[in-house]
């Protein structure tokens, strides 16, 4: 267990690519996610399959 | 005399078609003694999934390179959007797919793994990675597993003939060259074949059509199958086709090749061959008669010798066996499926049937079999049964059927259930005997319903096909489809729904106006339209109907376990589910056994410790995939546009797109592939940091309290999210 980790202050999150950018080239800030926002999705393309497509051979 | 008959792309991969073996067995049986059935279908799908060839698709798309390109962008345009699904797909999977299709294609093909679920669904995600890459490579031209469209459409003549010579977008011009064209050469062919039954193989038949006369001009070259009787007389007409073939045959072809064969050998006229559509000398293309249908009692067993029957993606041979040709019920007004083989409906005699079933048994040990017809008639539903019980053939089958109340009674479902009769697809439709009248159905829908109980009861598992936009249908009627079904769905296992395609040569197109349609639309350019789109007076509009159909789609989603998550993807293909049904013996035993324990992992409880698995693969992204799959597949380009078995967009609407829609502005997120599932998920940053935080050396409340208290129960929610996808493992299963 890594005691100085249990403190949230110093472990944070680290800043995201599009936060650094932002912050380093002082351009207007990207829309962005608030930091906490916890997702998570399966991928689909949208491709797996159409009922139609299956039905014809 | 040489003949070489071809399957041409794009078919299924599963299992073989019947039409060549029909045709060979035929001419085997009339002195013809050198035909070589070639399935370039299964063969073309063999390399195109496998390494070398999948490595060669990697380096062309060269996905990192131009994914950083996209990475760069300040904001993606619609068609970004697709380009980055593919380029972010082929640059997170495409070394694990390349190095481990060969495995996935092993998995399908070995009956120790194949009946494994977990790993059979690994392999099907595999596969389809693969196809998604291979298609990436010729976008936006897509190869599935059911499908092969470019953006060329297959109604229009000039445009098919444009994808022909198309090197960049047509997967198949390369293929036939390297592989199809220096077989071809090896045999020698006097004649060649080509067997085109569906929509998907117009353009790969016409490829390699092109490139067999640039190679042997003199060869003749002929071309059947059921999609000609639909097309074949407009087909005719465009003058460049017959630099392409020298004939065509319509309806059933047996006589017309033999016939065809003896017009090569010197001893027959081709204006004496019936069924034929050519081009005589003088250019003007002629049509001979057409004969009176075969008694297929006179048909010899089809013969499969010659076919690689060792490459089709399943563990266990699935044979196709016509017992009929036609419908013998034939009065439907929306359907022209039972006319391509022919008028009338005939079949053969139960003993035969059951001679052939034991004749390919003792040939090809195989135990399975697919009835290929459109229903089965009242006489063998309830003669068939006994007679294989009779003959102790151990098989398994099914077939399609109509709802006929008054056959299927307890009596023979329960025969034919003993018979070895896994699986019965029958014509639903509509729950509403209004729309079932208008239909000439022939069925009532109550009795219907008792019926399809009685088969399940049986242990028989139940398809039903079900069709949204029938002409004047209202959205209460269609709505009490979906209604009725769900409210039977313990007896009813798969649900296959269309929305109604309006087929110029059906009944309902001559009398339309009876069905209110007051208008149609024609395409003016396509000029092998078969299918319109309409106006109707009363009824769902046809944008209605797909909206009806789309949620018709969501609710079997949710609601039939073989449509869940990605089970049915595999299930469908033609033999699979079947062969699941077969191993398990019924559904209630697949259910129970296979489809409800498939959750991938479980929620932590308190004091374990999660860990990250080792496996998994990450890839930064600078866009949130997640919100941009939202975006795309929020445009249904049927309700844009309908294109007959196409799903692509036209350029012109996704020129539209991409000026219309917002463009997606920057934000990070990370896939992960899990390669023991084949899964990808798309993790926003805070769920991949919390992730990587989950690396065995703390307990589940000392990760959740890294976080701000504010946060921590989203914190603690989203380490069993985390880990019901299946990304995490306790320590204690560390190995």
């Amino acid at each position: 267990m890594k005691k100085e980790e249990r403190d949230p202050s110093k472990t944070e999150p680290p800043r995201t690519r599009t936060e650094k950018q932002a912050g380093e080239t002082g351009a207007p800030e990207a829309p962005k996610r608030p930091r906490y926002e916890f997702k998570i999705l399966p991928v689909d393309p949208k491709n797996s399959f159409d009922f139609e497509d299956v039905a014809d051979k | 005399m040489k003949v070489a008959l071809i399957f041409p792309p794009q078919g299924h991969f599963t299992q073989p078609y019947l039409s060549l073996p029909s045709l060979s067995a035929y001419l085997r049986q009339n002195g013809i003694d050198e035909v070589h059935q070639l399935d370039v279908n299964i063969e073309a799908y063999d390399w195109f999934l496998s390494e070398p060839r999948l490595r060669r698709s990697l380096e062309r798309i060269d996905a990192r390179r131009r994914l950083a390109e996209l990475d760069a962008k300040e904001q993606l345009v619609f068609s970004d959007m697709e380009r980055y699904q593919a380029l972010s797909e082929t640059a997170l999977v495409g070394e694990e797919v390349a190095a481990r299709i060969e495995e996935a294609k092993r998995v399908l093909r070995d009956a120790g793994e194949f009946y494994d679920y977990q790993r059979y669904l690994w392999a099907g995600r595999t596969m389809e990675h693969a196809l998604r890459i291979f298609s990436a490579e010729y976008a936006p031209t897509k190869l599935t597993a059911h499908g092969f469209v470019m953006r060329q459409r297959i109604e229009r003549s000039r445009e098919i003939l444009e994808a022909v010579d198309c090197e960049a977008e047509n997967p198949f011009l390369e293929y036939f060259r390297e592989h199809t064209l220096p077989r071809l050469e090896a045999i020698d062919p006097d004649l060649i074949g080509i067997s085109l039954t569906f929509p998907s193989q117009a353009i790969p038949t016409l490829t390699l059509c092109k490139l067999i006369k640039q190679w042997k001009p003199g060869v003749h070259v002929t071309v059947g199958g059921g999609l000609l009787a639909y097309t074949a007389k407009k087909l005719a007409q465009r003058p460049e086709l017959w630099d392409l073939i020298d004939s065509m045959v319509m309806l059933e072809g047996e006589r017309p090749l033999l016939q065809l064969c003896e017009h090569v050998q010197g001893k027959r006229e081709l204006a004496d061959i019936a069924n034929l559509v050519y081009r005589d000398e003088a250019g003007v293309v002629q049509t001979t008669p057409h004969l009176a249908p075969l008694d297929i009692g006179t048909l010899p067993t089809p013969d499969f010798d010659g076919l690689p029957l060792e490459k089709y993606f399943s563990p266990e041979l699935v044979l196709p066996l016509a017992a009929t040709r036609g419908c013998y019920w034939g009065k439907c007004v929306f359907c022209t499926l039972y006319t391509v083989i022919g008028p009338g409906y005939r079949g053969r005699s139960i003993e035969q049937t059951v001679g052939d079933m034991r004749a390919l048994q003792d040939k090809y040990g195989v135990r399975n079999f697919y009835l290929a017809i459109e229903d089965l008639p009242p006489d063998m539903a309830r003669a068939f049964p006994r007679a294989i019980l009779d003959a102790g053939l151990d098989v398994n089958w099914w077939c399609d059927a109509r709802l006929e109340h008054k056959v299927f009674d307890k009596e023979v479902c329960r025969d034919l259930a003993a018979s070895g009769c896994k699986r019965i697809a029958y014509g639903y439709e509509s729950a509403s005997r209004r729309v079932l009248g208008r239909m000439c159905k022939g069925i009532d829908p109550d009795q219907s319903m008792e019926l399809i109980k009685r088969t399940h009861e049986a242990g028989i598992s139940v398809t039903l096909y079900a069709m949204i936009g029938f002409p004047t249908e209202t959205r209460a009627e269609a709505q009490s489809t979906l209604d009725t079904i769900l409210a039977h769905q313990d007896w009813i296992q798969e649900v296959s729904v269309r929305v109604f395609y309006l087929d110029e040569r059906s009944e309902i197109f001559g009398r339309r106006e009876e069905f209110d349609i007051v208008e149609i639309y024609p395409d003016p350019e396509a000029d092998l339209q078969v299918y319109y789109d309409f106006k109707c007076s009363s009824g769902m509009s046809r944008a209605e109907a797909r909206q009806v159909y789309l949620a018709f789609t969501r609710a079997l989603r949710s609601h039939f376990p073989v449509f869940q998550n990605t089970n049915m993807l595999y299930h469908e293909l033609k033999s699979h589910y079947f062969l699941y049904l077969v191993k398990h013996g019924s559904w209630e035993a697949l259910r129970a056994n296979v489809l409800e324990p498939t959750a991938n992992g479980s929620a932590h409880a308190p004091g374990e410790t999660p860990m990250r698995r080792g496996d998994l693969v990450e890839l930064p992204l600078a866009f949130d995939r997640s919100v941009l799959d939202d975006v795309v597949s929020s445009i249904d380009s049927a309700t844009i546009r309908p294109r007959y078995q196409s799903d692509l967009l036209e350029e012109e609407d996704r020129a539209r797109f991409d000026g219309e829609l917002a463009p997606l502005g920057r934000m990070e997120s990370t896939l992960v592939y899990d390669r023991r599932t084949g899964e990808v998920q798309c993790l926003s940053p805070a769920t991949a940091d919390l992730l990587a935080r989950c690396d065995g050396s703390r307990s589940l409340e000392e990760v959740v309290e890294i976080y701000p208290e504010e946060v921590r129960s989203d914190a603690r929610r989203a380490i069993d999210a985390i880990s019901r996808a299946g990304l995490l493992v306790t320590a204690s299963a560390r190995t």
